[in-house]
């Protein structure tokens, strides 16, 4: 086999067909993975306020890193108001995408926003009868994160 | 060396969001390559689809190990190569699932494209994945070195190896 014909042969292994869905198949499964990660954190929420019920106080113990300190809860309520406020300018600006959906993906940013919502509300009605607890708080940090970097996408989509 | 795993080095030197809308743009300009590349590592169309996936949400979750400087579609190349060579590793390579069950190096195109599949899934990681982007998907030897993170030079030698090494074998 002569060089010229051997790179022939090498570029008939090119193969080339039809994948119409791959992109649509790409793009729900990475909303998926994120809606599998905030139901998964919820579950771990309860598993841990279910499972350690000891740990249900009202005020922290001295030397247990899973509770709060007075200030350290002063400076957690502040970054919670920051990344609300922060929240509530985005949703008001992504707000008309979100009440009529104009594609299939905003659609589906929509419900994911509905469901982060709820999760919100949960954690929230948690963190009212215990507010100490840092597991509470942390988790909330992530479902608010989670709700930002949605309502960014949102607006980013074109 | 056919047991070898082409790690690629996935180094952290910064971080840069990356929207999703461009790696939408890396899918429509590359896909089709990327689809040829992970077929020709794993064998079969399906399998080629869900890595060229896989690739994807692993680029758009691990912006962290995104270099600054580079272009996107090669770290998302990078991915898909070492995820092939992986699971290609890990099922002692499968023959290809559309592929004549015996071929006769001499014999018609289809058999002889057969032949060098087979030849090329015995190259050792590095060469192959060389001999694949650069043989097979005419990318230049400045991407693939971009993409394998080597010099251009040694992706030149890669090549030739890979080549010589394939002939040998289809002349047999």
């Amino acid at each position: 086999m002569t060089p010229e014909e051997f790179d022939e042969l090498a570029k008939g292994l090119h193969h080339e067909w039809d994948s119409p869905g791959l992109w649509a198949r790409i793009v729900r499964s990475r909303w998926n993975l994120r809606v599998g990660i905030v139901a998964v954190a919820a579950a771990l929420l309860l598993g841990l306020y279910f499972a350690a019920p000891a740990k249900r106080v009202a005020a922290p113990a001295s030397g247990d890193t899973s509770l709060l300190t007075e200030q350290a809860m002063a400076e957690v309520e502040a970054a919670e108001a920051a990344y609300r406020q922060s929240i509530d300018r985005l949703a008001k600006v992504a707000a008309p995408r979100l009440d009529r959906p104009a594609t299939p993906l905003l659609k589906a940013y929509a419900e994911k926003l509905a469901l982060l919502d709820g999760a919100i509300a949960g954690l929230k009605r948690e963190v009212e009868r215990n507010g100490f607890n840092a597991h509470l708080h942390v988790q909330m940090a992530a479902v608010y994160r989670d709700k930002q970097r949605t309502l960014e996408e949102v607006l980013r989509h074109e | 060396m056919s047991g070898e795993v082409l790690t690629l080095p996935l180094e952290i030197t910064g971080t840069r969001n990356v929207e999703w809308s461009s790696f939408e743009q890396v899918f429509h300009l590359h896909g089709a390559r990327m689809k040829s590349i992970a077929y020709n590592l794993l064998g079969n169309e399906a399998d080629a689809e869900d890595a060229l996936q896989e690739a994807f949400l692993k680029g758009y979750r691990s912006q962290q190990g995104f270099k600054k400087n580079a272009a996107l579609h090669t770290w998302v190349y990078r991915i898909l190569i070492n995820n092939c060579l992986d699971e290609g590793c890990r099922r002692q390579r499968r023959p290809f699932v559309d592929a004549p069950p015996e071929a006769v190096p001499g014999g018609s195109s289809a058999d002889l494209r057969f032949a060098l599949r087979q030849a090329m899934s015995q190259l050792a990681a590095r060469p192959r994945a060389v001999f694949l982007m650069a043989a097979v998907e005419g990318l230049p030897h400045a991407g693939i070195a971009a993409i394998l993170e080597i010099s251009e030079t040694n992706s030149r030698t890669l090549l030739l190896e890979a080549r010589r090494e394939l002939q040998v074998k289809l002349s047999r």
